[in-house]
């Protein structure tokens, strides 16, 4: 597996003095820091699978934050985004919080909030990366299935023993025996228990 | 305000009582050539009794020195003494006819100043040669004097001090040439100050030097008028605030914005010195931008206080795009939650007019909404403002929308107040837009677009800036 790559703070507001403050206050945490100018400018620069989250103005000139969240929401790699907002608009407000942001924080914010924030933002990013990349090694491992060992796997999930299967697939019952070995080996589980997991979370995966 | 002259004409009443009590003397009641012009002349009286005295006198001279009565000096003396018998009654006839003739006009100018004092109008007269000044009663009356005779200067010493120069010119102006002036000017009052106003008849072509006119009390029509100004300047001023409370969202964002950046730097700063990170060119830096900062919201509150400060209407040169520029600064927010779309076209030239910046920024707030109101389907729209040059030469100002547009039957009655077509309008906007275009000697008018929606005008003097 390819070590993670260091979280990023992708801050975007159209005020340089705000941005240049919110990025001094983002790097004096430890927190490493990248600012845009404009909502273009960041959706132009902007890379999915670089791990982190997006702290976004609502209130910007060229395009509004929802806008933006809207485009960024477009990806099959959602990033987690907080919204900063100088006007307290309930209707934006919960626009945005339809759409999928994680926070809605007033201007001024304080660091606690912010920092807080960031945090939760970043540990819900890591583990949408942790579990997206988990379905993506399941299904990598299911792609490697033969399709006839696909089938076997569809049957011992629901429970069938090797006769029936056999039965169901007018195969003998020691060639169903050795597919479901195979099965068990190249998902690389030990118990149908295990592999019945598996097979839910490809299937809601599936869904997404 | 200053005592001012007015360019209006003088009402054709006080004129007609200027002219005849031009021909006044001080009492009122002596007369002056025009009523002895009016009656008989006295001379033709007198040459008539002394003719007939000499007749009756050379008639008896005749019966006397005669030794007997003739027929012929019988019928001589009694042709004279008849004569002269005539001539006596004819003058005592004339001399009656005169009395009643004199007694008649004393009658009108007694009725006319009766009149002119019912209708509280001081009448006064000047001549210029003998600095001689006199006035009715009721003009004593209302510059609260004793004597009905004096000099200029005592009559000006009743007036404001600053306007007693202006009062002298104009008089002597008067004596010299003809036409009628008007002039207001203050009186010092106990507890305040009057207001008079003078109506000044020059000197006529056979009378040069004198001069003559009326003086009305106009102190309760002043302050009539300053209650008035006073009044819409507080419909203004609560227009205003209204209109902010609409902007309150986005005035809020502009304040937020440098307290935003303040309150981030300053607990960097906090972390950084907590955590011994000290790099004094980053602190410097942080500092400097906080003050900056800090500054700018100091900036925005000026700005929003002179918003909501009834101020004083304050005449100054200033640029017609830096009001749009710094307006469109103000609505930028909340326009992009109405979701209206605002774009300026302008020339990158000066625009320069005389105006009070907080009433016209007013104007094209009004403008500005109205315009978002009119598209406040949801859908939202565009608002294209534009500024140029027209005839006149005048800056003009143009707010277009592509809204619903303006119905024919409010069209004419557009800027009259309580005047809505808006659900929760109260319909002032525009009434108060037009007052604050005319206070800037402007004109304003809308019409229907093409297409869609509607744009306003408006027309400001363009003002000739020294190089």
């Amino acid at each position: 597996m390819i070590p993670a790559e260091a979280p990023q703070i992708f801050v975007v507001d159209d005020d340089p003095s705000v941005l240049t403050a919110l990025k001094r206050l983002l790097n004096s945490a430890g927190f490493s820091t990248r600012t845009f100018l404009s909502p273009l400018d960041f959706l132009s620069a902007h890379d999915p699978d670089v791990p982190g989250c997006a702290v976004i103005d609502v209130g910007m000139d060229k395009m509004s934050g929802i806008v933006l969240q809207e485009r960024l929401m477009l990806g099959a790699q959602p990033r987690p985004i907080i919204f900063l907002t100088g006007c307290d608009d309930v209707r934006v407000s919960v626009q945005a919080m339809k759409a999928g942001a994680l926070d809605y924080l007033s201007k001024p914010v304080s660091d606690q909030a912010l920092l807080a924030a960031v945090e939760h933002a970043l540990d819900e990013d890591r583990k949408a990366r942790a579990t997206r990349q988990e379905v993506e090694e399941l299904r990598r491992r299911h792609d490697s299935l033969t399709l006839r060992e696909r089938e076997v796997m569809a049957q011992i999930v629901r429970g069938r023993l090797n006769k029936q299967i056999a039965f169901d697939l007018g195969i003998v019952e020691k060639t169903a025996k050795v597919h479901r070995g195979r099965v068990m080996e190249k998902m690389q589980v030990r118990s149908v228990a295990a592999l019945v997991r598996i097979a839910e979370k490809l299937e809601q995966a599936g869904e997404k | 305000m200053r005592g001012l002259e007015k360019g209006s004409p003088v009402s054709p009443s006080a004129k007609a009582l200027n002219s005849v009590f031009a021909h006044l003397s001080p009492e009122g009641l002596t007369f002056s050539p025009l009523f002895a012009r009016a009656g008989l002349p006295r001379s033709l009286i007198v040459s008539l009794l002394v003719t007939a005295v000499l007749l009756c006198l050379f008639a008896l001279g005749e019966i006397f020195k005669s030794e007997g009565l003739s027929a012929y000096r019988d019928s001589v003396a009694i042709l004279l003494t008849g004569s002269a018998a005539v001539m006596t009654l004819s003058a005592a006839q004339l001399a009656r006819l005169n009395r009643e003739r004199e007694k008649l006009a004393r009658q009108s100018v007694q009725h006319i100043t009766e009149a002119a004092r019912n209708a509280r109008l001081g009448l006064w007269g000047w001549t210029a040669a003998k600095d001689r000044f006199w006035g009715s009663s009721a003009f004593l009356e209302i510059m609260n004097l004793q004597e009905s005779e004096g000099r200029l200067e005592d009559i000006a010493a009743h007036l404001h001090p600053e306007d007693r120069n202006k009062f002298f010119g104009l008089i002597r102006e008067a004596a010299q040439e003809r036409g009628d002036r008007q002039y207001e000017c203050r009186q010092p009052r106990e507890g305040g100050v009057g207001w008079l106003r003078f109506n000044i008849s020059g000197a006529s072509e056979t009378e040069e030097g004198q001069v003559s006119g009326s003086v009305m009390d106009i102190t309760a029509q002043h302050e009539a008028q300053a209650e008035a100004a006073n009044l819409r300047h507080s419909l203004t001023h609560l227009t205003r605030v209204g209109l902010l409370g609409q902007l309150g969202g986005a005035l809020a964002h502009e304040l937020k914005q440098p307290l935003t950046a303040i309150l981030s730097n300053a607990q960097a700063l906090q972390r950084l010195v907590e955590h011994d990170k000290l790099d004094m060119t980053e602190i410097r830096a942080v500092i400097r931008d906080i003050v900056q900062d800090d500054t700018r919201a100091a900036a925005v509150i000026q700005h929003l206080r002179s918003l909501l400060k009834p101020g004083e209407f304050h005449s100054q040169v200033l640029d017609l795009n830096d009001i749009v520029r710094e307006t469109l600064e103000l609505v930028h927010n909340e326009m992009i939650t109405r979701r209206v779309a605002v774009s300026c076209a302008s020339d990158d030239g000066r625009l320069p007019v005389m105006g009070d910046p907080i009433q016209l920024q007013q104007l094209l707030l009004n403008l500005i909404f109205n315009a978002a109101d009119a598209m406040s389907g949801g859908k939202g729209g565009m608002v294209l403002i534009t500024t140029d040059q027209i005839e006149g030469p005048c800056a003009h100002l143009a707010v277009t929308d592509t809204g619903e547009g303006i119905e024919a039957d409010v069209m004419d009655r557009l800027f009259e107040p309580f005047i809505s077509t808006k659900t929760q309008g109260v319909g002032l906007g525009l009434s108060i837009s037009r007052a604050i275009v005319l206070s800037h000697k402007g004109r304003i008018w809308a019409q229907n677009n093409p297409g869609r929606g509607a744009t306003f005008h408006v027309a400001l003097p363009l003002i000739q800036e020294k190089p």
